[in-house]
């Protein structure tokens, strides 16, 4: 009769929560006779960007600076939660975010969410009376992009808020992802513009769904996390003692072999199947030399090194009187970081 | 004969009096071009992907530059949580597939043209048995104007 063990180990898995990271590319474009520009006015810490536009008194062109951020990994309205940054209004009005939009996923922009300061809250809108000046955080008293800012769409009229026509068009970011669920966000654009007056904002620390993406401040940073390779080869993977007598002893060599972390086997288990009882704690010894042998509870830590291996011998005893007939049983390894 | 003497006189008068009235009167002017130095690094953030030790990670990189030719003379790379994100461990590539140290990376020109771009990749390795945890670093690019 042939007994055949079997050895499983239990595998670790640790579930990392991470935090998915945007990839953007920035750009400071002006238009028109307008600028876009680093400077070292007005910055949060060490650079802003300075935008600038004159009143626009002939059109075309459109005096902008502008702030472009683009994904080239690829964005979603729907994936979009907040944006927000620290300008400082140095005249006229603040400056304003453009979400460009390919709505017909043809590619190409479409359509764009305009969320400028008198638009975004429907109940204060067209609040002309105090255009904020000096430092505020994207739209001052009147927040941040979020799922309950308002944005009108830009080939639409562009107000004033009463007008059927302007309020048809005009949706907090949640009803526009819902408007356009397949949306695509080809770029967003933080800008001043001259159509309301001559505008100077500098812009510092813009930040899309919580995530810095730019601070203009020439420093580049790099991070991650290391997880542990958890990874334990165990070789060979089934125990075969064949058979045994009661009172007999037979000892396997098990090689066990790690991944690219250090690793220690902190716990070993023995537990018997239904199939006979007798693989078990006491039963099964372990050894690292073929000499000490102990069990489960006196191994010890097994310490191994990264891209290594260790003999480990598993000596099973057959208890005397032991009824005739098959066993068989797991041995489960867990693994720590060493 | 009067007449033509009278003439001559007084074109003479009028010519004496153009010349002073045509003396011309120099403004200097003087000033001193400065290079622009910036630069603006896509992404600003290198947020690598989770990694087991031996495995690794690069991310495209864009550099744009604003109104002077620059090029990078250099690249420095710094830990600032842990100890691998170092010059042993970041490198560099130009194509995604063959990876260099920064100071290999920058023997070659790099020229970042007036409001250009520089496009590039940076790898994260991970050595056989680091110790999980986060890790952070600073990448430094030297920049001098680009005069050729």
């Amino acid at each position: 009769m042939k007994k055949v063990i079997k050895l499983v180990i239990a595998s670790l898995l640790i579930s990392i929560i991470g935090v998915i990271a945007l990839n953007t590319t920035t750009f400071l474009i002006p238009k028109g006779e307008g600028t876009a520009a680093l400077s070292t006015e007005n910055s949060v810490s060490g650079n802003s960007a300075r935008l600038f536009a004159p009143l626009i008194t002939a059109f075309p062109p459109s005096n902008e600076g502008t702030i472009r951020i683009e994904f080239p990994n690829g964005m979603t309205l729907a994936e979009l939660q907040n944006i927000s940054w620290t300008q400082f209004v140095a005249q006229g009005y603040a400056a304003h975010v453009d979400v460009l939009l390919d709505t017909l996923g043809d590619g190409t922009v479409n359509d764009s969410l305009v969320f400028e300061y008198a638009k975004v809250k429907p109940l204060d809108c067209d609040d002309t009376a105090d255009y904020p000046v000096g430092p505020i955080n994207t739209f001052g008293d009147k927040g941040i992009v979020d799922e309950n800012a308002y944005a009108w769409l830009n080939s639409n009229v562009p107000g004033p808020c009463g007008d059927s026509n302007f309020d048809s068009n005009h949706k907090s970011l949640a009803n526009w992802k819902l408007f356009y669920p397949n949306a695509k966000i080809i770029a967003l654009e933080i800008e001043v513009d001259g159509w309301i007056s001559q505008s100077e904002a500098f812009i510092d620390n813009v930040m899309v769904n919580g995530e810095l993406i730019q601070n203009f401040d020439g420093v580049q940073t790099g991070n991650g996390q290391v997880v542990t390779d958890l990874t334990l080869i165990i070789n060979p993977i089934s125990l075969i003692f064949g058979d045994m007598q009661p009172g007999e002893s037979k000892t396997l060599p098990t090689i066990l072999t790690v991944g690219q972390s250090n690793l220690d086997v902190s716990m070993i288990q023995v537990t018997p199947s239904q199939e006979g009882g007798i693989f078990n704690e006491n039963n099964v010894l372990f050894s690292v030399d073929d000499i000490n042998f102990a069990d489960v509870s006196e191994i010890g830590i097994i310490n191994i090194p990264s891209e290594t291996s260790k003999n480990l011998f598993v000596k099973l005893t057959i208890p005397t009187a032991t009824p005739a007939g098959p066993f068989s049983g797991t041995i489960t390894y867990t693994v720590m970081q060493a | 004969m009067k007449k033509i003497l009278s003439l001559f006189l007084v074109m003479s008068l009028l010519a004496g009096i153009g010349l002073v009235v045509a003396e011309t009167n120099n403004q200097g002017a003087e000033g001193n071009v400065v290079a622009n130095f910036n630069i603006i690094f896509n992404p600003q953030i290198l947020n690598f992907d989770n990694l087991a030790p031996g495995e690794s990670d690069s991310l495209a990189n864009t550099i744009i530059g604003t109104t002077s030719n620059l090029e990078i003379t250099l690249i420095q790379v710094a830990p600032n949580i842990g100890t691998i994100f170092n010059e042993n461990n970041v490198m560099f590539s130009n194509d995604d597939v063959a990876f260099v140290s920064a100071a290999s990376f920058v023997a070659a020109p790099i020229s970042i043209p007036a409001q250009g771009e520089f496009d590039f990749f940076v790898q994260m390795n991970i050595p056989v048995g680091t110790l999980s945890g986060p890790y952070a670093g600073t990448i430094t690019y030297t920049v001098m104007e680009d005069v050729v």
